[in-house]
């Protein structure tokens, strides 16, 4: 990958990737954030995140440490970038489209590092090329095999066993395989007890990820792209009471089979064709409360050509398109699982519902884009357009009545997408980026019932607008300070009307804004000592349009500070990192009330997200020795973390009546030792 | 690696805080039990409410307790029982005391059940039945400090079924019925005490057996396979005293558990003492049974 030097800069070379993938690339991972600097100063590679405490070696989890990113919950596992929900930030790995970044609980990334060669994180204002979502975009690129005969790894710590290899064959071909298999609740899974087990799910978790090149003529070739991912957690609760015990499953997988075709012409143009299918498949199982199972199968199928017309004219055509035709069947409350938007407390006793439904549901979506990119002098403008054609079809469009046919519904809708990047390269050392671009995305098929949710729904849509510039101070420093808005409308709300209409429980009149700026200060003064600091300012609200005042999104946080630093002397590196992010919204309990029916209390609740809770910050150092013996590297290690013990809050809880409150506290000072071995 | 910090927090949060008094310990008048005669009614029955309110100094007959008929439809976001509006809002009193007679709205089972409002703007969405196809209107009671809903089980007609579904169900289905408390046995050890002579600072077992119908068999219509699926109803106690203290303040039997009884540990106070004891026995078709004892704590 070359330049990203900017939005601007992403939107173009999205669509130009695969030229340099064409050449095999280094066995390393870098993780960019826009907007990014030049390849090489901008990124992060295998070894600094190896360097990194907290990421795990993980290039996913590292990409949590990048500014715009709110710090996840401690059984987290969702991507919150820009204020946007993580629904709303779509996930590709080599033009193929997955549901997820993170394993259930947020403890891995779903692709191992091992495989990755890029991993791009764009919170927002992204190009043409991509769409579907009204969020940011995490865009990796896979690895080209190794030049060398052979090259892997293998990892195994408490929590995971893992592999990555390659094979490389002369011409360019080869195969690259990785994959990894956790058994955290295999060992934790007898001693922890019920309460522990109903806070946090221990996920089983297994991923698989391969690749085959196969090189066609010169500039010329082939791929066959294998993933895999499962998950499957359960917590439970055995209480002597039947009311009070609660058990909760949760199995989830994808799978995906794609083909890609890379072409690279000899006038530097270059054209690709990605088409894979795939299966999404999820279960949520909440006893006696909800039980939702969704299968999914997908169709994927994108293609681009990069014609350089002239120095000053670059011509980026392409589609982009993908089918979801997905089966759910549905039981319990229409309010669990809980939405963005719902008021609960943790520990509140949760109501139960004999509601049912079972409906198909097809989305698709077909979108044709250009994006000339245009240079002048010191400008550089991209003015694209994406044209979303969606096709939205229930198959019920009320809710089952005795012997009555069921009827769905169909409708398709063309929505254009422009957008608009700008570079100004007022200095060699100054540079200044515009982003502007209209974004939809299509209704969940989950939420499509006629009992749960509303078969009528249709596109949400959000305008992004980001303003930043670069400033680069030779090779040592640079500062990206950015400033971003998002307006989204057509959000999918819970209908807020005690007697909503028939096959109307959720209404697309959510209105939302996440506005704010962010600035990202990376520093390498001297070889050997590099990092950044992350500082990102945010606000991120909603509404039901017809209210007059917004509310705080569920997972905003205002500010989020990373302080990342490495250094390193003879075979001894030192990692640090130090985290500051405030409390996520929650909505306080004024009082409570007797559920005299079942015996129970439940809260009654003040003003919707009017508290946070407290501060998070922890300080985390790792020390790691590197030597070799034969052909092994061994980096042994150390990591301290949470080196000030402080007692950080990860959620608020009440005792039995609702009568006072207490905080449970995440992670203590912790010292861990380990060891890594590479061959 | 990072993640053995991970297992440390997971063995911490085993540690979720103790906190406030817990629910079974009675410091203050607090109403802890509605029982509704009959405990499944028509839209129109009249229904007998008897409520059971405790407080250190043992059952207290509040004639000032209000009891207000709720009318407002739960939203569909709202997660909670009775709905927050019926909890803020003024309700008109339908009636006083300790034991009032309430009639059922006849228009219940359109507010609350399975038949759709009437709207002039197109069909509006009926409400959800609970896990046991029941549906249920509320009614809010106000102390002057203290706040309860009780739900009474409507009894309405099965919607969205076909006929013959409609008919079976009309045919197999018995309203709820209270279930009802036998005796309360206190032991130590595996010996028989006397509630008057309780010894102080020991762990008292207590059993509490219900009658052998109290928890009932019913069909509960699943709209997803149409069909009529037998269920049978799990049965939880509730206990409450003013001193000592309970290994768990609700126990019961699932609903596979045939077992007419359920126990509890209680850890007597150190010293001499006069405790109120209560026992409320809840069945998941929202039926209610409840009973009071005196227990003379001795050395």
């Amino acid at each position: 990958m070359t330049a990203r030097a900017s939005v601007f800069a992403l939107a173009i070379l999205a669509a130009v990737p695969e030229t340099t993938a064409l050449a095999a690339d280094t066995y390393e991972t870098v993780v960019t954030a826009p907007p990014t600097q030049e390849a090489g100063t901008a990124g992060l590679s295998t070894a600094d995140l190896r360097q990194l405490p907290g990421a795990a070696g993980d290039a996913g989890k590292a990409l949590e440490n990048l500014p715009g990113v709110a710090r996840p919950g401690l059984a987290g596992g969702e991507l919150v970038v820009w204020g946007a929900a993580p629904g709303e930030t779509r996930v590709v790995l080599d033009g193929i489209e997955i549901p997820a970044l993170y394993h259930v609980g947020g403890l891995r990334s779903v692709v191992h590092s091992g495989f990755l060669r890029t991993l791009t994180l764009v919170p927002g204002g992204y190009g043409a090329e991509y769409g579907r979502g009204l969020g940011g975009l995490v865009r990796m690129a896979s690895r080209a095999p190794p030049l060398e005969p052979y090259q892997g790894e293998i990892d195994a710590d408490v929590l995971d066993a893992s592999f990555a290899a390659g094979v490389g064959i002369a011409g360019g071909g080869g195969v690259l395989a990785a994959g990894r298999v956790g058994y955290l609740d295999s060992i934790l899974g007898s001693t922890l007890s019920s309460g522990a087990r109903r806070l946090f799910p221990l996920s089983r978790y297994r991923d698989f990820q391969g690749k085959l090149v196969f090189p066609l003529r010169n500039d010329e070739k082939l791929e066959v792209i294998v993933l895999t991912s499962s998950d499957a957690s359960s917590i439970s609760s055995n209480t002597a009471s039947p009311a009070a015990s609660a058990k909760q499953d949760l199995n989830q997988s994808f799978s995906r089979l794609g083909a890609r075709y890379l072409r690279a012409f000899a006038d530097g143009g270059a054209a690709s064709l990605v088409a894979f299918v795939g299966w999404n498949q999820s279960q949520r199982r909440q006893v006696g409360i909800a039980d939702e199972s969704i299968a999914s199968t997908l169709f994927g199928l994108r293609g681009d050509y990069v014609a350089p017309l002239s120095p000053r004219l670059t011509l980026v055509l392409g589609f982009d398109g993908m089918v979801e035709l997905a089966d759910v069947q549905r039981v319990g409350s229409p309010t669990m699982p809980a939405r963005e938007g719902d008021i609960v407390a943790f520990g509140q006793p949760m109501v139960g519902a004999a509601s049912a439904d079972t409906w198909s549901a097809s989305i698709g979506n077909l979108a044709f884009y250009v994006a000339p990119e245009i240079t002048l002098g010191r400008w550089r403008l991209v003015p694209s357009l994406r044209l979303d054609g969606y096709w939205i079809s229930p198959s019920r469009s009320l809710p089952e009545n005795g012997v009555t046919p069921r009827a769905g519904s169909s409708r398709l809708s063309w929505s254009p997408a422009p957008r608009l990047a700008v570079v100004h390269q007022s200095r060699p050392w100054l540079r200044e980026t515009l982003a502007v671009g209209l974004y939809h995305q299509a209704p969940a098929p989950s939420d499509l019932s006629a009992v749960f949710g509303a078969p009528t729904l249709g596109l949400a849509h959000a305008l992004h607008v980001v303003v930043g510039t670069e400033v680069e101070m030779g090779q040592r420093l640079s500062v990206q300070p950015t400033l971003f808005y998002r307006r989204m409308w057509g959000l999918v709300m819970r209908n807020p009307d005690a007697s909503p209409g028939l096959a109307h429980a959720l209404v697309q009149d959510g209105v939302g804004r996440a506005f704010g700026g962010q600035i990202l200060l990376r520093f390498a003064p001297h070889p050997a000592l590099s990092g950044w600091l992350a500082y990102t300012l945010s606000r991120s609200e909603r509404r039901h349009s017809f209210e007059s005042t917004y509310r705080l999104f569920d997972q905003d946080q205002t500010h989020v500070l990373t302080f990342v630093g490495t250094a390193s002397w003879r075979a001894f590196v030192l990692g640090t990192r130090f985290r500051l992010a405030s409390g996520m919204p929650r909505t306080s309990v004024i009082a409570s009330y007797l559920d005299a029916t079942i015996g129970q209390y439940q809260p009654i609740f003040g003003q919707q997200n009017s508290i946070r809770l407290p501060v998070f910050y922890a300080l985390d150092l790792r020390l790691e020795w590197h030597f070799r013996r034969r052909s092994l590297d061994i980096a042994p290690y150390l990591e301290v973390l949470n080196l000030t013990n402080h007692a950080n809050v990860e959620e608020l809880a009440y005792d039995e009546q609702f009568a006072s409150r207490s905080n449970i506290t995440g992670l203590p000072i912790l010292a861990v030792a380990g060891v890594s071995v590479r061959f | 690696m990072r993640w053995l910090g991970f297992f440390a927090l997971l063995l911490l949060v085993h540690c979720v805080p103790k906190m406030g008094n817990p629910a079974s310990l009675i410091t203050q008048e607090r109403i802890i039990g509605v029982r509704a005669d009959p405990a499944e009614a028509a839209p129109g029955d009249l229904v007998q409410y008897a409520s059971l309110v405790a407080s250190p100094s043992g059952t207290v007959q509040a004639q000032n307790l209000s009891w207000s008929l709720c009318n407002l439809r739960k939203p569909v976001a709202e997660n909670t029982p009775g709905g927050q509006a019926c909890l803020t809002g003024d309700l008109p009193q339908s009636a006083q005391g300790a034991q009032v007679s309430i009639q059922t709205p006849s228009s219940a089972c359109v507010n609350f059940g399975p038949l759709a409002p009437p709207s002039k703007t197109g069909t509006l969405r009926p409400s959800d039945p609970d896990a046991t196809g029941g549906y249920y209107q509320p009614i809010r009671l106000d102390l002057p400090a203290e706040q309860a809903v009780f739900r009474e089980r409507l009894r309405c007609d099965l919607a969205g079924a076909s006929l013959l579904t409609s008919q079976e169900f009309r045919a197999r289905y018995t309203a709820n019925q209270n279930p009802t408390l036998l005796p309360l046995s206190a032991l130590l050890g595996e010996s028989p005490i006397s509630l008057d002579a309780v010894p102080a600072g020991e762990r008292i077992r207590l059993l509490v057996t219900w009658s052998p119908g109290s928890a009932e068999s019913y069909p509960v219509f699943d709209s997803g396979s149409q069909t009529l699926v037998d269920r049978r109803e799990a049965l939880w106690l509730s206990w409450f005293a003013t001193a000592g203290v309970f290994d768990d303040s609700t126990t019961g039997r699932q609903e596979s558990d045939l077992a007419a009884f359920t126990e509890n540990a209680w850890q007597s106070p150190a010293e001499t003492a006069i405790v109120f004891l209560w026992l409320v026995l809840h069945d998941s078709r929202g039926g209610t049974d409840f009973a009071s004892y005196t227990l003379t704590v001795v050395p």
